[in-house]
């Protein structure tokens, strides 16, 4: 059967509202070069910022039938809404699935553009009626707004995700601010429609750009550093002479604490820690060529001896264990990348 | 894990190879029990091709030589290098059974 041309227009409205923010996406999906974001997270970040709409329109209806709003829609919703898209990106930070900027931008990007599609397609059954001007602006800047507010919380996030808990809130809080400001900003009757949208448009691509080069040289940084300190570790270790450097010594010190296996459990932590570590750089620069990996039954059989030597140590002996394995965060970020290429 | 093992005249030689880690190490056990079965006192376990040993290989180790005790016998343990040689002295468990360089150094001081 042919549609129709009411319907026709309407799967044109549609296209015009959703297209352009998940072809934002999938671009910043495809400049990620060392390919740190699985599309099936970021298909997760979609779909958390789908439910965040839910949650919003149910929760602004609940608002519009009992409160009044004296500061109108445009200050009242950007707070609510924000917030609801935020919290899978808290969860990805808390979680150590979040070790760079780049990641940050590109999850919250995802659950921004999650949420503008689904407010897109609820608000094309009540505003069915209006022009394709209308769906053009909500497309190109409503949408792309929406993406790049939640993007900012997830770079300022990522920006202190190895820090400390609090700082790490305090991070998270300030970009939720930012992006809550930069909201009520772009629905103000301060700013017109029009350059509202300019704004967006040349905005959030450039503060992109920006994000990912910061992010990749901090990432090749790193990855540098700690390739080398890894290697060092291995060889200490494996030529008997970590009991030599301070590292040894204070591990020979915890034996007055610990039964004498579990500090050798302490010294086979660092090992596996260290073998997985540099595998798991190896396994990035790779992936920056554009080559993946097989699952090996090796790193398989590591990451499964590491598991049960933390379990044998326990939270007393990991925290006596942390001044050698400083960063726990990045530490877990580098694992669960490596665990990520094992399928 | 790789685990060898031949009957020598003064006792029973066992060489392990590769990693020791809480899957392999059982596979010890399960190598050193048709020795204990058939009355041996003496294991002499050659580490010098072993990368990686873990709480679980040592008490494996402990285990056998506390079986090996029972019946008059003892354990004993050869070639360690490399990260087994620090994981012995890191536990101190280098004082709990009497180590030598080599297999024949070993057998000699039996």
């Amino acid at each position: 059967m042919t549609p129709s041309f009411s319907e026709t227009v309407n799967l044109v409205r549609a296209g015009i509202s959703i297209l352009p923010v998940l072809a934002f996406l999938a671009g910043l999906v495809m400049l990620d070069s060392f390919k740190l974001t699985p599309l099936w997270r970021v298909a997760g970040a979609i779909v958390s910022g789908c439910a965040a709409a839910a949650v919003s329109l149910l929760l602004s209806g609940w608002w519009l039938g009992h409160w009044d709003r004296p500061l109108g829609s445009w200050a009242a919703s950007p707070p609510l809404e924000e917030i609801l898209k935020a919290v899978f990106i808290w969860w990805l930070v808390r979680t150590g699935r979040i070790g760079f900027m780049v990641e940050g931008a590109i999850y919250g990007f995802a659950a921004g553009a999650g949420f503008a599609a689904a407010e897109n397609l609820v608000y094309l059954r009540f505003l069915s009626g209006s022009s394709l001007y209308v769906w053009i602006l909500r497309g190109f800047g409503t949408a792309v707004m929406h993406g790049g507010a939640t993007a900012i919380v997830g770079i300022l996030a990522a920006s202190l995700a190895h820090g400390a808990g609090l700082a790490r809130a305090a991070a998270f809080a300030n970009g939720l601010v930012i992006a809550i400001c930069i909201h009520m900003f772009y629905n103000s009757p301060l700013l017109p429609p029009v350059p509202a949208a300019c704004f967006v448009l040349i905005g959030v691509p450039a503060l992109m750009a920006a994000i990912f080069v910061r992010s990749e040289r901090a990432l090749e940084h790193w990855m540098g550093e700690g390739f080398d300190a890894d290697l060092e570790l291995l060889d200490l270790i494996s030529s008997g002479r970590f009991s030599e450097t301070h590292a040894g010594q204070y591990l020979q010190s915890l034996r007055d604490s610990f039964p004498a296996p579990v500090v050798a459990d302490m010294l086979c932590l660092l090992q596996i820690h260290a073998e997985l570590a540099v595998r798991a750089k190896a396994e990035l620069l790779k992936r920056e060529v554009g080559l993946m990996s097989e699952p090996d039954a090796e790193v398989a059989s590591r990451l499964d001896e590491l598991q049960h030597l933390e379990e044998n140590l326990g939270r007393t002996g990991m925290l006596a264990l942390s001044p050698l394995l400083a960063g726990r965060s990045r530490r877990l970020w580098q694992l669960r990348q490596l665990a990520l290429s094992q399928g | 894990m790789k685990i060898s093992s031949s009957k020598q005249e003064r006792g029973v030689l066992m060489a392990l190879a590769g990693r020791m880690d809480t899957v392999a190490a059982p596979q010890f056990e399960e190598a050193c029990a048709p020795w204990l079965r058939s009355g041996e006192k003496t294991i002499v376990v050659d580490l010098t091709q072993l990368e990686y040993i873990s709480s679980m290989g040592l008490g494996y180790l402990l285990s056998i030589n506390k079986k090996l005790q029972g019946s008059g016998g003892r354990l004993v343990v050869c070639g360690l290098t490399g990260m087994v040689k620090e994981v012995f002295r890191l536990s101190g468990f280098n004082k709990l059974f009497p180590t030598y360089d080599t297999a024949e150094a070993a057998f000699q001081k039996l």
